[in-house]
């Protein structure tokens, strides 16, 4: 039998209160109480990636996160408040230059490990996408777009604009 | 499925005494797939996460001591690992893919471990010990003990696995950690390998092998391990460890690979471990 759980979390910058069954995943809570249809159930089992999310700053899978775990206070980012953060227009910015986009199943998740890849340099683009299946544009244009964002980045931190 | 918060190791070894059959949870990876698969929830269930006495990783009296809800994340970049343990370290990093590695944990591979769990090898290769606690106290198990069969580890009902310790290797002490899968990232092993080794004026000395993925559990390769003690390391004793490695693996055809290939790449691997031994 189902219990209600009550969680207060920051998601994509607002404090929300929300109210959902103890086995529900987060992807479940997402979609269903929260009306964010980012987050994509793929595989289901953690395979794909198709539900990436960052929780805490930590690139994580919804479908594979019970949400009773996340506390009062955690705060996830979803695909949708990636453009009200600070980098996050960069890297729209940067997708759409690349074309790093084609039938758009995998881009909420791409777009959410992208931006935990921006945040996270030291680790290689290729293998930082590893764990997100894209099936159509191929990756080329996914590494390239975080490449030219840690550049844009670093760039940035020299004080060089150019 | 009632949810228990523990506020502390002692409230959550009460629970798991009071409530045998709740399932503890951590990052839940294993668990919410198996879910996903349609395996039926448990009714009770214990959240790990945050209790401070199961995370951390520490040197302490000549032992490594790794709380059970490190991530394999962390198992992968911490300093001390990554100094002492650089094939612990490279077997989590090979785990899933970044996502994975930043929910699933060392406890999580371990409670219930497929034969092609990662860690397992390593851990028994390094004559790693379990460290499992109840409101009794705390029981140490070595990993050569508690994987006992198929999904089958020495854990009893009112027990929590809390920690895993493992002696520092002594200095100089080779070691090395492989699998084989179908690509580099969100693959299982077909085969996976673990061993260390010292050598000692040409001979080898307390050489250890572990082999995952070939039998239904994993396993110390004892009969090579006896085969090379105290030789002259040269290519004909290479060979034949990699031909008693071979024989003492019990491996079977499935999805993933069949047990003729299994043998082929254990060989292999044996071989590029002992021929790192060589002197150059």
């Amino acid at each position: 039998m189902e219990v209600a759980v009550n969680r207060r979390w920051n998601v994509n910058g607002q404090e929300i209160e929300v109210t959902f069954n103890s086995g529900d995943r987060l992807l479940d809570v997402l979609r269903n109480d929260l009306g964010l249809m980012g987050a994509k159930e793929g595989c289901g089992e953690g395979e794909c990636g198709a539900c990436s999310v960052l929780i805490n700053g930590e690139l994580k899978l919804s479908c594979l996160q019970l949400a009773a775990v996340l506390s009062d206070g955690t705060a996830i980012l979803t695909a949708e408040g990636i453009e009200n953060t600070r980098q996050g227009p960069l890297l729209q910015e940067t997708a759409n230059r690349n074309g790093a986009v084609q039938c758009g199943y995998c881009t909420p998740g791409m777009m959410v490990a992208m931006y935990w890849l921006m945040e996270h340099p030291k680790i290689p683009a290729g293998q930082g996408l590893s764990g997100n299946l894209c099936r159509c544009t191929g990756y080329k244009a996914l590494i390239d777009t975080v490449d030219e964002c840690r550049r844009i980045l670093a760039g940035k931190k020299d004080g060089d604009m150019t | 499925m009632k949810i228990l918060e523990p506020k502390n190791l002692a409230h959550a070894l009460k629970m798991k005494a009071e409530n045998n059959r709740a399932e503890p949870i951590a990052g839940g990876t294993d668990l919410l797939a198996s879910w996903s698969a349609g395996a039926e929830k448990p009714a009770v269930i214990i959240l790990l996460p945050g209790l401070a006495e199961l995370s951390g990783i520490r040197l302490n009296n000549g032992y490594i001591r790794i709380g059970a809800c490190t991530t394999h994340a962390e198992l992968a970049s911490n300093p001390i690992i990554t100094r002492h343990l650089p094939a612990l370290a490279a077997a989590a990093a090979g785990i899933g893919a970044p996502a994975v590695r930043n929910m699933g944990t060392l406890g999580g591979n371990l409670v219930c471990p497929s034969p092609a769990a990662d860690l397992p090898p390593v851990l028994l290769a390094f004559d790693a010990e379990a460290v499992a606690g109840s409101t009794a106290g705390e029981r140490v198990v070595p990993f050569s003990e508690f994987f006992i069969d198929y999904r089958k580890v020495d854990l009893k009902e009112d027990e929590l696995l809390l920690a895993v310790r493992i002696p520092v290797p002594a200095d100089g002490i080779k070691s090395y950690f492989r699998k084989v899968g179908s690509r580099k990232s969100q693959t299982l092993a077909k085969v996976s390998l673990a061993a260390r080794a010292r050598v000692e004026q040409g001979k080898v000395i307390h050489s250890a092998f572990a082999a995952g993925s070939v039998g239904p559990t994993v396993v110390r390769l004892k009969e090579t391990e006896a085969l090379v003690e105290s030789k002259q390391l040269d290519l004909e004793i290479i060979e034949q460890a990699c031909k008693e490695a071979e024989k003492e693996i019990c491996p079977i055809d499935d999805i993933r690979s069949t047990a003729s290939y299994r043998r082929f790449a254990l060989n292999g691997m044996v071989r590029e471990f002992l021929e790192m031994l060589l002197p150059i």
